[in-house]
């Protein structure tokens, strides 16, 4: 049932994002086109090259240039941080809009569909966080000194591959802080929408909730950064193995309390 | 046997009261109408069978379970509002309740589509209300679920597509399961009925099997409904 949950899951985001996602890569196309073939000179060339560029102050540079720039770099932040605000609003909607109907009469439990939104949600932010990294590296590809770049990512690759488990261990350690992030999100919307449906009455709530939440949780984890258990580090990056147990925590109590508001408590 | 089994159900909301002191016990193989007017607590009461609200005080099981995620195995909802996802076509539809309710029939999904003059490639976004009605009670009615609920499947379609909206109901309708079924048009659903409550402002004010009903009080359903609601 978590696969077809899952699945179910990716499937509305796609439906509902794919012609966003769609339309963000050919407007950045077309802009990087526009750019390239009509705006290109060789003092933009040097402004872009990388390990020592720099462009004469108001040489040839066009009014036109610097908004398409402008404008390509707010659509790629945009993309990136477009699943943040789709995941609250789609839970939200999920909970208490038109096809909550639908969601609710699903014979499966709730920790099952808490998941699965969370999961589809991570996949989400890794997909659109990914496509808005590429956009911008291939404006630069595109604008500035191709060669360089391509060792630059050369070594990189290199560096990656040769610190296998480490990047695996970041990477995973990055999804499960996004994870958490969002859980307790999910919580927040959850505890709101278990008074009300009513958004003028549940968003302030939900807000309050994450407040409090988000500062009792700062003051334990101040507290056990004087217990740190036993410290290890993954990369350059030291942990706690008390701040490590805490995040688990937070996350599968999350995970069950939303689980549980879910099913005892939220009604439609 | 006992399909859905509510005693003494009370349920406010905050201070106002929706539902006070309702007991409903539906036996297989009928089709039972919970009739009343605006407000009385219809839409409330199937939303508790179906575990989409909770009931302040009181129990309800269906076929002895307790309400909760189990009990959705055995409860088809057709609620009173539109409730599938416009980008969705009606085959995707089809493959959304095929993936989540093991008792769902693909065949009878298929006749019923055809009954209602329906395609699997059309979209939910170009259907008019009264397809999204059809659309709607056939994925309902293509599961072989123990209690179907219908919350006003009547409202708001024309004449003919009511008459079809009936048929299927009739068609589909099996001797192992119970429809529970909320309306305002008596007059259309009244041939259906085997049995009838009447609620009104949150109380069973008159209860029976249909035939009894009408033969005691020399009425048909509707007048009935009329007398008591004085209409």
């Amino acid at each position: 049932m978590l696969g077809k949950l899952i699945a179910y899951e990716l499937v509305k985001k796609w439906k509902s994002s794919k012609f966003l996602l769609l339309g963000y890569v050919m407007v950045q196309a077309v802009i990087m086109f526009v750019i390239r073939v009509f705006l290109w000179n060789e003092e933009i060339s040097k402004g872009f090259y990388i390990n020592g560029g720099s462009v004469s102050a108001g040489n040839n540079v066009s009014a036109t240039f610097i908004l398409l720039t402008v404008l390509f770099f707010i659509l790629a932040f945009f993309i990136g941080a477009y699943p943040f605000i789709e995941s609250i609003y789609r839970y939200e909607r999920d909970l208490s809009g038109k096809q909550a109907y639908l969601e609710l009469m699903i014979p499966a439990v709730g920790w099952m569909k808490v998941l699965a939104k969370l999961i589809a949600t991570v996949v989400g932010l890794a997909i659109c966080g990914t496509l808005s990294l590429i956009s911008m590296f291939l404006f630069f590809m595109v604008n500035s000194n191709f060669r360089y770049l391509m060792d630059l990512v050369g070594q990189f690759l290199d560096l990656m591959a040769g610190n296998g488990l480490e990047v695996a261990l970041m990477i995973l350690f990055m999804l499960f802080s996004l994870a958490s992030a969002y859980m307790i999100i999910f919580f927040c919307i959850s505890v709101a929408k278990s008074f009300t449906h009513k958004n003028t009455i549940a968003v302030p709530i939900g807000i309050f909730v994450f407040i409090i939440f988000t500062a009792c949780l700062g003051l334990v984890s101040g507290y056990l950064s004087r217990f740190p258990i036993v410290t290890f580090k993954i990369g350059e990056i030291a942990f706690m193995l008390s701040s490590t147990l805490l995040d688990i925590a937070v996350i599968l109590a999350t995970l069950a309390g939303t689980s549980w508001l879910i099913e005892k408590k939220i009604e439609h | 046997m006992i399909t859905l089994k509510a005693e003494n159900i009370i349920k406010n909301y905050f201070k106002k009261s929706a539902l006070s002191g309702v007991s409903i016990q539906l036996e297989q193989g009928k089709i039972v109408g919970l009739l009343g007017p605006n407000g009385s607590g219809k839409t409330t009461f199937l939303k508790l069978a179906t575990g989409l609200v909770r009931p302040t005080s009181g129990s309800i099981t269906v076929c002895d379970r307790e309400i909760g995620y189990r009990s959705k195995e055995l409860v088809a909802l057709l609620p009173d509002s539109e409730f599938l996802y416009d980008w969705m076509t009606i085959k995707e539809a089809r493959d959304t309740y095929a993936a989540f309710f093991a008792d769902f029939d693909m065949k009878r999904f298929v006749e019923l589509l055809d009954f209602m003059k329906l395609s699997e490639d059309m979209k939910v976004k170009s259907l008019s209300k009264g397809m999204k009605e059809k659309l709607a009670l056939a994925l309902t009615l293509s599961r072989d679920a123990r209690l179907i609920v219908l919350d006003e499947p009547l409202n708001g379609v024309d004449p003919v597509a009511r008459e079809q909206i009936l048929g299927a109901i009739v068609r589909c309708f099996n001797q192992e399961s119970t429809i529970l079924i909320t309306s305002h048009l008596i007059n259309e659903v009244e041939s259906i009925l085997d049995e009838a409550y009447f609620l009104k402002e949150g109380k069973i004010v008159l209860h029976g099997l249909t035939d009894v009903l009408r033969s005691e009080r020399s009425k048909s359903l509707d007048e009935l409904y009329r007398e008591v609601f004085a209409c």
